[in-house]
C-alpha cells in the first residue's frame, strides 16, 4: 500500500502544480490568472461619461460574472473582448475568457460550462448560426442571459438571445458595390472578384448578399442573375491573411486579371490580396473595397491620396462597447434597444481626414476614448431586429465561382 | 532440478487485489484527487449538473477512444475517425433535411461509414501498408469529401435527431447511458471472448498468431469494419446534440481518441491495453476543458496542461514497469 | 597460445534480490587461448556474460583486463573499449540492412563524403575469409541470411572491432554439422591471431573439438576446470560436474507401441520442397535429419499450412485433407513447435495463460472464455509440464528459455492434437529441462499421438526417433531404421554421399 500512497501525493501535486498560474488562495468564488479574466480595484463608482447630464444608475450591474465564449483566435475577436473587459472593469466585473476554436461541439461545451459556472450572462460570438442558436437554448432553459457579438443570431432558433450587437454585413456588402460599380470599366457589365471570408456565420453571406442585391437593383436583374454575370471569382480565404493569398493567386490565374475590382472580407485578406497583386505587378490598380478599419490603412490613406481602396469602418471595438452597455443596461434594469449593428462608416482617401475614426488595433486608447462618451451610445443607435435578410439563400453559392 | 523452486500461485487473486495490483489505480485516484481539489477551488464544479454535462461532453469521444483502444491493442490505428465523422455527419445531415425524417438518413449515413472503414480495413489487411499511412490517407479523403458534400458550410437539422440528448433518465441523457453501454460490452469483450484475447495475440505478434490458427488478415478487417461501426454511432449521437452537419463537427476527434488510450495504458506498439483504462482515459482528457473554465483560467492553459498530463501518465506507466 | 592473460576475474559475486546467483568465481582467459564454459540454464552463465561485457555491475571480486585492474564501473562502452566483445544467442544484426553495412556501422568506409561500398564490399569479402567464411554476399540483406550465416557476420563484426575477447554463447544453436564445422574452423582461425575466445556451449562434442580449457560452472559456482594439455578431457566427469549427478543417464528412451499409419504424405512439393513421401504411424517419432536449409522446415511449414503447396496429397486417418492454413491444420488435428520461439511461437509479452489457451481456442470454437478457465487450465499444464513461473499471469518474457519452450508446448498440448511437428525442440534448453522435454514426447507416444521430429541436435535425433528421413535439398535421400543410426550415416545421407 506504501506505494500508492506516493501516487496519490503525487497525484496531488500534480493537480496543485495545475493550479500555480493561479496566484491566488483558494477563494469562495472568484480566482483569476492575470491576463485572462478581470479582477476589480477595491472601489469604484459606476461609469458615468463627463459630457452625459445626471447619468443613469448602474450600481445594480455591479460585481456581475460574465462568461464570454469567443469564436477563435482572431484579432477581431479579441478586440471586442479587449473594450469589453475594459469597460468592465469599472464595474468589478469577473469575466471568464473562453475559445470555441471554430469547433461547433467545442462552443456547446463552453457554453455548457459557462452556465454549470453559474456566470451572470453569457456573451458568445459564435462558430455557426445554428450551433449559436443551440447555445441559446441552453442558455434560456438555465435562465441566464445570453448576448451575441459579432454574428447575427438566428431570431426564429431555437433559442431567443437577450440582445445582441452584430457587425453591419449587409451594409457592408451595399456599401462595397456602391463604391466599386462607378468604377468599372463598363458600369452596365462590371465584372468584380469576391474574396470572402470563413463560410456559415452569416457573416460572409450577409456581405455578398447586400453586395448583390445593390447590384441587381442597379442593373435591373435578379441576385441570381448577377452572380451568374457579374462574379467573376468568388472563394473563402478563411480570415486570414496567407488563405487570402492562395485564393487571389488561384484567381489571378484563372480569371488572367480580367476584372473591374475587389471587395475583399476583411483588412487581413486584403493584405495578403494587396501581396499577390504587388507580386504580379498590379499594385494598385484595381480598386479594393474591404472593411475593419486598421489605424495603419488610415494612415496610409492619408500619405497615398491615390489608393484605391475603401474601408468601411467596422471597428469590433465598438461592437465591444456595444454590447458591454447592453449588458450593463440589462443588469441595471434599464430599457435598451435589443438588436443593434454597430456604425460603419465607408472611408477613402477623400474623406479619411475627416471622418469619426474608432481605435481598433489600440484597445487601449478606445476604451479611453470610451469613457469620455466619444465613441456610440447604445441609447441612440436604432434597434434593427426586423432586418434580418435572408443570409441562408447565399449558401449555395459559396465558393461556386471558382471551381 | 538443484535449484530453488519457486511458489507458483495456487489461486487466481481476487477481484480487489487484482484491482489493486493494475495500472488503473493510479488513473483513478489521480482524478479523485484532481475533482477534489478543483472543487475547493471553484465550488460550481462539483455539483450533479457540471457532471452531468461532463458526462454529455465526454460520450462521444469516450465511444471513439474505446474503438481506437481496440486497435491499438491489435497493433493497428486509425487516424481517420475524426474526419470520417465529420464526412458522415455532413451525409446524414443532408439526407434528413432533405427527407425531413431521421431514419433514413441515419440508416444511409452508418451504411457509408461501415463501408469506408470496411474498404480502408480491407487495405490494411490484405497489403504490407502501415495502418498509420492508410488511416492518414484516408483522414485527408473524408475531410475533402466532406467539404465538398456541404460546399464548405453546413446542414443545420433541428429537432430531427435530438433524441438522444432529448430523453434523459436521472438528468443524463440518452446518450451517456448508450457510451456507457459500450464501454460495458467491450469490456466484456475483451475479458470473456476469444475475439478479445486474439486482440492481445494480434498485437504482440502477429506472425505467431497466425501460426496458433487465427486468420489475421480477416480478424484486422473485422476490426476495422466494427471500429467503423463504433464512429457511425458516435455520428448520431454527435448530430443528436449539435443538430447541426458540418466538415469540422470532428475535428481533433482521433487525437484525443488515441490520447485517451494512451493515457489509459494502451500502447501504441501493441499487446497492451484495457478498456476501464481507456475510459478513464477519457474522463482525464474530458475534464481538464471544463475545470479550467468553471475555474477560469483561460482556455489557452488546457492544452498545455492537457499534454502534461498525457506525458505524465505515459511516464508513471514506465516507471511502474521499469520496477518489475 | 601464450601465457599472457588477457583478461582475469577473481572472486567475482553477484546477488539480486537477496539471491546469490553467482559467487566466489575465478577465471581467466590466455591470448590465443579457447576457453569453454560449461553449465546448465540457470548455472550462471549469462550473469558471467553480462558482468564482463558490463551490463551488469558484480558486488565483489575483481576483474583485470590485458593486466590492468578496472577501477569503479565496467560500463559496457568501457567493456567494448578494452577489446571484449560478445556474440549472442539472440541476433543482433540489422535484419534489414545489408551485410557490409552491418559489419561497418558507425565506421563506413568513405571516399570524401560518399560511402565507397566497392572498398567496403571487398573488406568485407575480405574479412569474412580471413574467419573462414567463403559463401556469404556482401550485398545480402541480413534477413535473406538462415541463422548459421547470420552468426558468421557476428563474429565478423567482432573481428571488425579489434576485439580481443570474444565471448561466443551456444554459438552453434541450429547449425547443422556442416555448419558446426565451419565455426569450429573460424574459432581455430581467431585463435591463431592471438584472440582470446570464451565459448560457452552445451555441445560437448564442440567443446571437445577445440577446448584448450574447460571449466564447468554449477549454482554460480566454478566446479572445476580441466586443461587439455595436462589431461584427455573426460566427457563422463564433465557432464557430472554438471548437472551434480551420474552421466550413464544420457537419454535412453522408453520404447513405445507403434500403431498404424495414421498421416502419409505423398509427393508432396512447394517452395523448398521437392516431391516428398513419407508416412507416420501412431506411437511413432519420426527424425528429420540434414543440413540447416535442406528443406526440414520448409516442409514443415507446408505441412501446417503456412506456405502453399504446389502438388502432391496428403492423408490423415485415411481421408485426404487440404490444408491453406494454420487454422485448416489444427482444426484437422496437428500442431506445430516453430523453431523459433521468440519469433514466431510466443506472444512475448503476454500472460502465460493467454499464450496457451489461443489455439485451442481455435479448434474448439470457444466464443465465450472465462478468465477463470484461463487459468485452471493453464496451471494444470504448468504442473504437468513442470514450468517454472509465478503464476498463469506471469508474462512469458520473464522466463527463462527452457520455460519458454514449454509454454511452447503446452499451448499444443491443450489442443491435444494426434500429429505433433516439432521444429528443433530442445533448442536454447538446458539439459535438465531437455530431458523434461523428451519425456514429455514419450507421453506423447504412449498416448498414441505421432511426433514429427526436426532436429540438427545428433545425439537428440538418434536417442528419440524411431525413423529418420534425411533431406538435402529439398527432398529425402535416405529412410533410416533405429537400429542403423548412428552419426556418422546421417552425415553422409545429409552431405550427399553414400554408404559404405
Amino acid at each position: 500500500m506504501n506505494k500508492k500512497f506516493i501516487v496519490l501525493v503525487v497525484a496531488i501535486l500534480c493537480a496543485v502544480m495545475v493550479f500555480m498560474s493561479c496566484t491566488q488562495t483558494p477563494a469562495a468564488e472568484s480566482s483569476a490568472a492575470p491576463a485572462e479574466s478581470s479582477e476589480a480595484p477595491a472601489s469604484s463608482e459606476a461609469v458615468a461619461s463627463e459630457s452625459d447630464d445626471a447619468g443613469p444608475d448602474y450600481s445594480a450591474a455591479m460585481d456581475k460574472s460574465i462568461g464570454y465564449v469567443l469564436a477563435g483566435p482572431d484579432i477581431y475577436y479579441e478586440q471586442s473582448f479587449q473594450v469589453f473587459e475594459g469597460l468592465g472593469k469599472d464595474l468589478n466585473w469577473t469575466i471568464t475568457k473562453t475559445s470555441s476554436d471554430y469547433d461547433p461541439k467545442k462552443e456547446t461545451n463552453n457554453v455548457q460550462d459557462m452556465i454549470a459556472k453559474k456566470v451572470d450572462a453569457i456573451v458568445l460570438c459564435d462558430v455557426t448560426t445554428d450551433n449559436g442558436a443551440a447555445c441559446a437554448k441552453l442558455a434560456n432553459d438555465a435562465n441566464i442571459p445570453i448576448f451575441f457579438i459579432t454574428t447575427l443570431p438566428d431570431l426564429g432558433g431555437v433559442g431567443t438571445p437577450t440582445a445582441s450587437c452584430s457587425g453591419p454585413w449587409y451594409q457592408n456588402g451595399v456599401n462595397a458595390a456602391t463604391w466599386l460599380l462607378p468604377q468599372a470599366a463598363d458600369p452596365a457589365n462590371p465584372k468584380f472578384v469576391l474574396i470572402e471570408g470563413a463560410y456559415g456565420q452569416s457573416t460572409i453571406e450577409l456581405q455578398r448578399l447586400g453586395f448583390l442585391t445593390y447590384l441587381s437593383e442597379q442593373l435591373g436583374k435578379t441576385v441570381e442573375q448577377v452572380f451568374e454575370d457579374n462574379i467573376v471569382y468568388n472563394q473563402t480565404g478563411g480570415w486570414m491573411t496567407d488563405g487570402a493569398m492562395n485564393v487571389m493567386q488561384d484567381c489571378m490565374a484563372k480569371t488572367g486579371g480580367d476584372f473591374d475590382g475587389i471587395f475583399v472580407g476583411n483588412e487581413a485578406m486584403t493584405n495578403g490580396v494587396r501581396k499577390v497583386l504587388e507580386t504580379a505587378g498590379k499594385d494598385n490598380v484595381y480598386p479594393i473595397a474591404t472593411e475593419n478599419g486598421y489605424e495603419e490603412t488610415w494612415e496610409e490613406m492619408k500619405a497615398n491620396p491615390d489608393l484605391k481602396m475603401m474601408v468601411d469602418q467596422i471597428a469590433s471595438t465598438a461592437e465591444g462597447d456595444l454590447v458591454f452597455q447592453q449588458v450593463r443596461a440589462y443588469f441595471a434594469g434599464i430599457d435598451f434597444p435589443k438588436f443593434v449593428k454597430c456604425p460603419i462608416t465607408p472611408v477613402t482617401p477623400e474623406n479619411v481626414a475627416t471622418a469619426n475614426l474608432l481605435p481598433y488595433k489600440d484597445a487601449a486608447a478606445y476604451i479611453a476614448l470610451a469613457k469620455e462618451g466619444k465613441t456610440v451610445d447604445l441609447m441612440t443607435t436604432p434597434d434593427t431586429s426586423g432586418d434580418n435578410p435572408d443570409w441562408r439563400s447565399m449558401l449555395p453559392l459559396n465558393g461556386a465561382k471558382s471551381s | 532440478m538443484n535449484k530453488v523452486k519457486n511458489e507458483i500461485q495456487i489461486e487466481r487473486p481476487p477481484l480487489g487485489k487484482r484491482f489493486i495490483s493494475s495500472d488503473n489505480t493510479y488513473l483513478l485516484f489521480g482524478l479523485i484527487a484532481f475533482i477534489f481539489i478543483v472543487s475547493l477551488i471553484a465550488p460550481n464544479f462539483a455539483t450533479p449538473f457540471n457532471f452531468s454535462i461532463l458526462m454529455e461532453q465526454f460520450a462521444v469521444p469516450g465511444i471513439m477512444a474505446i474503438g481506437m483502444c481496440m486497435l491499438m491493442i491489435s497493433g493497428g490505428i486509425d487516424l481517420a475517425v475524426g474526419t470520417q465523422l465529420s464526412f458522415i455527419s455532413c451525409v446524414m445531415a443532408l439526407v434528413v433535411k432533405d427527407m425531413d425524417t431521421a431514419i433514413p438518413g441515419i440508416a444511409i449515413g452508418v451504411a457509408v461509414c461501415i463501408a469506408g472503414s470496411f474498404g480502408m480495413g480491407l487495405l490494411i489487411s490484405r497489403t504490407k501498408m502501415e495502418p498509420f499511412i492508410v488511416s492518414l490517407g484516408f483522414m485527408a479523403i473524408y475531410k475533402g469529401l466532406a467539404n465538398i458534400t456541404t460546399n464548405g458550410a453546413e446542414y443545420p437539422i433541428p429537432g430531427k435527431m435530438g433524441f438522444a440528448t432529448d430523453i434523459r433518465w436521472a438528468t443524463l441523457p440518452l446518450m451517456v447511458y448508450i457510451m456507457i453501454a459500450v464501454v460495458i460490452i467491450f469490456f466484456l469483450i475483451l475479458r470473456f471472448t476469444r475475439f478479445g484475447r486474439w486482440l492481445y495475440a494480434v498485437g504482440d505478434n502477429p506472425e505467431a498468431a497466425f501460426l496458433s490458427g487465427i486468420n489475421v488478415k480477416n480478424f484486422k478487417l473485422s476490426m476495422y469494419t466494427i471500429n467503423g461501426a463504433l464512429v457511425a454511432l458516435a455520428t448520431v449521437l454527435m448530430l443528436s446534440r449539435n443538430e447541426v452537419g458540418n466538415p469540422n463537427l470532428g475535428v481533433d476527434l482521433e487525437m484525443r481518441a488515441i490520447a485517451s488510450a494512451v493515457v489509459g495504458g494502451t500502447a501504441l506498439a501493441g499487446g497492451k491495453g484495457n478498456i476501464i483504462g481507456t475510459f478513464l482515459g477519457t474522463i482525464w482528457m474530458g475534464i481538464i476543458s471544463n475545470a479550467l473554465n468553471i475555474i477560469g483560467l483561460s482556455s489557452f492553459f488546457q492544452y498545455v496542461v492537457t499534454g502534461c498530463i498525457i506525458i505524465g501518465a505515459v511516464l508513471m506507466n514506465q516507471i511502474r514497469y521499469k520496477n518489475e | 597460445m601464450s601465457d599472457k592473460k588477457l583478461l582475469e576475474i577473481t572472486n567475482v559475486s553477484k546477488s539480486f534480490f537477496g539471491v546469490t546467483v553467482f559467487a566466489d568465481f575465478d577465471f581467466d582467459v590466455k591470448a590465443g587461448e579457447v576457453h569453454c564454459l560449461c553449465g546448465e540454464n540457470g548455472a550462471g552463465k549469462s550473469t558471467f556474460i553480462k558482468i564482463l561485457s558490463g551490463a551488469y555491475q558484480p558486488d565483489g571480486g575483481e576483474i583485470v583486463i590485458d593486466g590492468k585492474k578496472v577501477e569503479g564501473k565496467l560500463s559496457p562502452a568501457l567493456s567494448m573499449n578494452l577489446g571484449i566483445e560478445t556474440i549472442y544467442q539472440e541476433h543482433t544484426l540489422m535484419r534489414n540492412m545489408t551485410v557490409m553495412e552491418n559489419l561497418f556501422i558507425g565506421k563506413e568506409i568513405t571516399n570524401g563524403l560518399k560511402i565507397d561500398r566497392r572498398k567496403m564490399s571487398r573488406r568485407t569479402k575480405e574479412i569474412l575469409e580471413s574467419i573462414g567464411v567463403t559463401n556469404i554476399d556482401p550485398f545480402n540483406v541480413v534477413r535473406n541470411l538462415g541463422p548459421a550465416q547470420q552468426k558468421f557476420v557476428e563474429i565478423a563484426k567482432a573481428f571488425v572491432k579489434e576485439a580481443k575477447i570474444i565471448i561466443m554463447d551456444e554459438p552453434t544453436a541450429s547449425f547443422g554439422a556442416h555448419e558446426i564445422d565451419q565455426l569450429l574452423n573460424t574459432v581455430d582461425t581467431l585463435k591463431k591471431s592471438g584472440i582470446g575466445i570464451i565459448y560457452i556451449s552445451h555441445h560437448l562434442e564442440e567443446v571437445f573439438r577445440i577446448a584448450d580449457r574447460v571449466t564447468v560452472i554449477r549454482d554460480g559456482r566454478k566446479i572445476r576446470t580441466y586443461d587439455s594439455a595436462v589431461e584427455k578431457l573426460d566427457e563422463a566427469a564433465i557432464i557430472k560436474d554438471m548437472v551434480g549427478r551420474d552421466a550413464s543417464l544420457f537419454y535412453a528412451r522408453d520404447e513405445v507401441g507403434i500403431g498404424d499409419v495414421i498421416m502419409e504424405v505423398k509427393n508432396l512439393s512447394g517452395p523448398g520442397v521437392k516431391d516428398v513421401s513419407f508416412s507416420l504411424r501412431k506411437g511413432e517419432i519420426l527424425g528429420f535429419a540434414g543440413l540447416v536449409g535442406a528443406g526440414r522446415t520448409e516442409l514443415a511449414e507446408i505441412l501446417f499450412g503456412r506456405r502453399k503447396a504446389t502438388s502432391g496429397e496428403v492423408f490423415l486417418k485415411g481421408k485426404k485433407i487440404t490444408i491453406k492454413t494454420p487454422k485448416n491444420a489444427i482444426e484437422a488435428g496437428m500442431c506445430m513447435v516453430t523453431e523459433d520461439r521468440q519469433h514466431t511461437g510466443l506472444f512475448i509479452n503476454q500472460k502465460i495463460s493467454l499464450n496457451s489457451i489461443v489455439p485451442q481456442s481455435v479448434k474448439a470454437k470457444k466464443h465465450f472464455i472465462s478468465p477463470k478457465y484461463d487459468w485452471i487450465v493453464t496451471k494444470e499444464y504448468i504442473n504437468k509440464l513442470r514450468i517454472k513461473c509465478k503464476g498463469p499471469d506471469q508474462k512469458v518474457c520473464y522466463l527463462s528459455g527452457g520455460n519458454q519452450q514449454k509454454i511452447a508446448f503446452c499451448k499444443w498440448f491443450i489442443t491435444d492434437g494426434e500429429v505433433y511437428i516439432f521444429d528443433e525442440p530442445t533448442r536454447g534448453v538446458d539439459i535438465g529441462a531437455k530431458e523434461e522435454i523428451y519425456h514429455l514426447m514419450v507421453q506423447l507416444c504412449r498416448e498414441g499421438k505421432s511426433i514429427l521430429m526436426i532436429s540438427s541436435d545428433m545425439p537428440e535425433v538418434i536417442a528419440m526417433s524411431d525413423r529418420v528421413m534425411i533431406m538435402k535439398n529439398g527432398g529425402i535421400t535416405a529412410e533410416i531404421q533405429k537400429e542403423e543410426l548412428d552419426s556418422e550415416t546421417i552425415l553422409q545421407y545429409a552431405l550427399g554421399g553414400s554408404v559404405k
